[in-house]
């Protein structure tokens, strides 16, 4: 018997998954994140290492600034997949039923979001070289160091926090402490809602001293190494507290869930049901194309909405580039614009890969009629990078920003549109293919908008 | 010790009931069949006995061991079907159910397979698995270390005859051995041919409550459809 069935099975399952993939699929998917990070290298460069060259303060200034933004995108990024792991994910679905032990369980999915996700820190700290080349390599390690800590906290304060909301979630002590936010959601929905962003101000805490100390370390500074532990130090409280709280959450957050959903599923209107975003748009489209663009919309939306949700995460963080005061900050939007533009694209080829191959087989494909639905379908998804940049560009900088940031980000969103749904035509090595071509893109975009 | 005692239990979700006070005592070794049309509150009232939605009144009791307080300890009282068996796609049937053996702490997998008929494809992914093979890679995880509740959720639907024959076999086996088990089905003609208690819900409530010796021929359909007219 194995001492982690739990991780002894996820390895097994890893074991076959990647013994299903053929060999072409291999070398694409081992060769795509290294070129593709290559090249994200320049923009990232341009837009967030601009410190670079000005002298020693302002490296240090500047090494606090990225390892803050870098490290609250980490922590926002784990607090979202320690709920999928934990609390709504497969996972859960076969383990409910069985008498497992919920801290063997909890220990088991974090060191699964830890192999699996493990190279988002680490993708980050090789977008930052150019700070180890042009800055100082002592810079470079210790906003590598914050990355790293980000994830630790990221992944045990964000476990700690969701399992703490399944038990707010239905607490009468706490339902009025909830009343007071919760708006139109459910009090338990509105404990989840509100889980990651606490996980947010609590790990960002650890990265802002973290950060501090990366700032110091670059400056000479050895009291920096104690900022840079202050997120390990969080991290290993939250592991410390994290076996009595999943002991007596664990199981409990299926009946929260369910509860959850029984409640929605007794309000729903059934019209309600079929309603998804942009559905309205259909109209605009001409009538052969509409039948089509409805199918991608309701997939995508059912289907892919993280991805979906996350391109207007993306355009918020490019309209929180624009509002920023220097001259360059509206090409830095569109950069970053066209960067979540071309990431959204992805999309087409997602749903071209989600479609069950006996449809593929048995309806007949629609033709030009259906490629131009999905196309007109990913552009106007691909609209959320552009629209929230709009608003802070145009109030920060004046009208006359606005034509550029427009004409480059569109053109991201329609060449985005055309290539991704081109790509899914080739199903699985689309995907491969497509992402190489964005990261190409991004690059080559971000370089001519930036002059 | 009754095998599973449910008390007084109400669901409701907003201003929908689903289960209306409900009281049920189940001995060990019974095989008891619930039933009622489609909505009639079966599978929510599973979900609350095997512990994955909270009643907003009453209790559950599986083996004198409170689901709410001591979800561990029930669960390993209980080997569950539900009516769509979420299972690993990238685990063999031999490999799942030798992961299902080690949380639970027991032997049998061998056992099991050959109980079901899976032996043949016992090494075969799930992903590669029709509906009815998920769901006799279901059973055979919930008849592991022989406990004694069984649930069921519409879980003999789509299995081939063979398969269904061989399944109610190895069922009234283990009650035949002091198991007891709870099928939910809305086929009255599968709770005819295997159960010895029928109970019948219809719109959340228990409308009847019978041994199914006194339903001989067309008897429960009958008594199905008259209770079923009585609540609308």
């Amino acid at each position: 018997m194995s001492a982690h069935p739990y991780l002894h099975a996820y390895r097994t399952r890893r074991g076959h998954r990647l013994a299903a993939r053929r060999p072409l699929d291999w070398g694409v998917a081992l060769l795509t994140p290294l070129v593709g990070a290559a090249l994200l290298v320049l923009p990232v460069r341009s837009v967030f290492l601009g410190f670079l060259g000005l002298g020693d303060a302002a490296l240090a200034e500047g090494v606090e600034a990225v390892a803050i933004r870098f490290g609250f995108a980490i922590i926002g990024i784990f607090s979202i997949d320690v709920y999928g792991a934990l609390v709504r994910g497969g996972d859960r679905a076969v383990l409910e039923h069985l008498p497992v032990d919920p801290v063997g369980v909890v220990r088991y999915e974090l060191a699964r979001l830890a192999l699996e996700r493990g190279w988002i820190p680490a993708l980050g700290a090789v977008l930052l070289v150019p700070l180890a080349l042009e800055g100082s390599p002592v810079a470079w390690a210790a906003t590598a160091g914050v990355l790293a800590g980000a994830a630790a906290a990221g992944w045990t304060v964000s476990a700690l926090i969701l399992l703490g909301a399944v038990r707010v979630a239905e607490s009468p002590a706490w339902g009025p402490w909830l009343d007071l936010f919760r708006g139109h959601n459910l009090r338990a929905q509105a404990a989840f809602i509100y889980a990651p962003g606490l996980s947010l101000v609590v790990g960002g805490a650890g990265v802002w001293a973290a950060a501090w100390g990366a700032g110091a370390l670059a400056q000479g500074q050895a009291l920096g190494l104690v900022g840079l532990a202050v997120p390990w130090a969080l991290a290993a409280l939250a592991w410390a507290a994290l076996p009595a709280v999943a002991a007596s959450t664990w199981y409990e957050a299926s009946a929260v869930v369910a509860e959850i959903d029984g409640r929605f599923e007794a309000l729903a209107d059934p019209e309600e049901g079929r309603r998804v975003y942009l559905d309205w748009a259909v109209r605009l489209l001409p009538a052969g194309w509409r039948v089509y663009a409805l199918r991608d919309l309701r997939a995508g939306w059912r289907g892919r909405r993280g991805w979906i949700t996350g391109a207007w995460v993306g355009g918020v963080g490019a309209a929180l580039v624009g509002w920023a005061g220097s001259p360059a900050a509206p090409a830095r939007a569109a950069a970053v614009g066209c960067a979540v533009a071309l990431g959204t694209g992805l999309l087409p080829v997602l749903l071209s890969r989600d479609e069950p191959a006996f449809l593929r087989a048995w309806l007949p494909s629609g033709g030009l009629r259906a490629w131009g639905a999905r196309a007109a379908v990913a552009l106007a998804w691909g609209q959320a990078a552009l629209l929230p940049s709009l608003l802070t560009v145009g109030v920060r900088h004046g009208l006359g920003a606005l034509p550029a940031l427009v004409l480059w980000v569109e053109a991201a969103a329609v060449g985005a549109a055309i290539l991704s749904t081109l790509s899914g035509r080739l199903m699985e090595r689309g995907i491969w293919i497509y992402a190489t071509a964005a990261a190409v893109a991004s690059a080559a975009l971000a370089a001519r908008v930036m002059g | 010790m009754k095998a599973l005692e449910v008390r007084g239990v109400r669901k409701r979700f907003g201003r929908v009931t689903a289960v209306e006070r409900v009281d049920l005592a189940v001995d060990a070794g019974q095989f008891v069949g619930l039933i009622g049309h489609n909505g009639a509150g079966k599978s929510t009232l599973l979900r609350i006995i095997t512990g994955l939605l909270r009643p907003t009144e009453g209790t559950v009791l599986v083996g004198g061991v409170d689901v709410a307080t001591s979800p561990r300890e029930a669960r390993l009282r209980m080997g569950v079907v539900p009516e769509e068996p979420a299972l690993y796609p990238y685990l063999s049937a031999r490999e799942y159910l030798d992961f299902v053996a080690e949380v639970r702490g027991v032997g049998g997998v061998e056992e099991a397979l050959e109980l079901t008929g899976l032996g043949p494809d016992a090494d075969r992914l799930v992903r590669e698995y029709s509906q009815g093979m998920r769901r006799k890679t279901a059973l055979a995880a919930a008849l592991l270390g022989a406990p004694g509740l069984l649930l069921l959720d519409e879980s003999l639907n789509g299995l081939d005859p063979p398969s269904a024959a061989r399944v109610k076999g190895a069922l009234r086996q283990r009650v035949d051995q002091g198991a007891t088990v709870i099928l939910s089905t809305h086929v009255v003609e599968t709770v005819q041919a295997v159960a010895d208690r029928v109970v019948m819900l219809a719109h959340g409530r228990v409308v009847a409550d019978e041994a199914a010796s006194a339903l001989g021929g067309g008897g429960l359909e009958r008594l199905f459809l008259e209770r079923l007219a009585e609540t609308m």
